[in-house]
């Protein structure tokens, strides 16, 4: 929610490490970060702190998961992957490693994810590798009187960028 | 969560008391052989009631001091024990780290200092940017660099709150391990 930015930050763990030289606290063991509606679960959080403010949040996980909502009337927004990158000044999720974003029904996967969610724009890429992740897009019909689109479940070329549930 | 300068300078600000009475500053007393107690001494061999303690550096400029209500050698267990130790440490004259405890030891040989009972550090005490760590028993080991509790930790800032159930921190690299039980509280600017 637009207020999430403006509530303070709470974390639990099972351990951290804080070094005052680089300004990194990790967290690892059970972590979980929540601020508002914002929701981050991981196998190990790392916040880095310029001064005192924190710029960046680093989940890390099997999958790691993110989850936040984005308007009063909007569905949960989650994400996954192996490793999200969140950085709380440009509002940019970056999800490497299984990624996976799906708000509703609608939901992009591939190995690579950038979440924007200032515009709430999602740009997916797959793997280049042969046998990598290609990007998938399943965009759910909307109700019938909006003219629903073909449902569109196959998988896409090499990347994809789409918006969520904006209307 | 301990700023930068919030260190736990604990090593040095706690070593000093053990040494600087009567002279024994580490830098100008040999090296000796711990000696076995004279079997005539008795629990104390002095104590100082109600005794402040300064030191200064070689420019005369106040480095730390430490009060207490009282003070005693006990050379049997080679160790003297402080009640209500207080210690500040200065910079440029003006106290910006302060450390107390309902009681300290200090072993003669300057390798154990055991704080116990409201533990309290606070880092740029008096200022915006204090940072405070609160606990019920600190053993800091100055040789090592290391100071350690498995005590219940608070350290609060004004950017949060962290607590946990056991710490230790290195003194020299300044890094923490907050042991378990880890809960944190960010303020957002």
């Amino acid at each position: 929610l637009p207020e999430d930015a403006r509530q303070a930050i709470h974390i639990t763990a099972d351990s951290a490490t804080r070094n005052d030289q680089t300004g990194i606290t990790l967290y690892k063991g059970n972590v979980l970060l929540s601020q508002g509606s914002m929701k981050v679960t991981g196998d190990s959080i790392e916040l880095r702190q310029t001064g005192t403010t924190i710029t960046t949040i680093i989940a890390k996980g099997r999958p790691a998961e993110f989850q936040q909502r984005t308007a009063a009337d909007k569905e949960v927004t989650h994400a996954y992957g192996e490793v999200l990158d969140y950085n709380i000044r440009t509002k940019e999720l970056e999800i490497t490693g299984q990624a996976k974003v799906s708000q509703g029904n609608d939901s992009f996967s591939g190995n690579r994810i950038i979440y924007d969610m200032n515009k709430s724009t999602v740009n997916a890429f797959s793997d280049h590798s042969g046998n990598g992740q290609r990007v998938q897009m399943i965009i759910q019909p909307k109700t019938t009187e909006q003219a629903p689109p073909a449902n569109d479940d196959k998988p896409v070329s090499e990347a994809a960028s789409g918006e969520l549930n904006n209307q | 969560m301990l700023t930068g300068r919030a260190r736990l300078a604990a090593a040095a600000a706690i070593l000093i008391p053990a040494v600087i009475y009567l002279g024994m500053d580490s830098d100008g007393r040999p090296d000796r052989v711990r000696e076995e107690p004279n079997a005539a001494y008795q629990l104390a061999d002095y104590y100082i009631i109600n005794g402040q303690i300064r030191d200064f550096d070689s420019t005369g400029m106040l480095k730390q001091q430490l009060s207490s209500t009282q003070l005693e050698h006990q050379p049997e267990l080679q160790q003297t024990v402080v009640t209500n130790p207080e210690m500040q440490i200065y910079s440029a004259d003006q106290p910006n780290r302060r450390v107390s405890s309902l009681k300290g030891v200090i072993s003669d040989n300057d390798d154990e200092v055991i704080l116990d009972g409201q533990v309290l550090f606070q880092d740029n005490a008096d200022t915006n940017i204090a940072t405070t760590l609160k606990t019920e028993s600190l053993t800091i080991l100055p040789q090592q660099n290391l100071a350690r509790t498995d005590q219940r930790v608070i350290i609060s800032n004004s950017a949060g709150t962290t607590t946990s159930v056991g710490m230790t921190i290195d003194t020299d690299s300044g890094i923490l391990n907050l042991l378990s039980e880890v809960s944190g509280v960010y303020n957002v600017d």
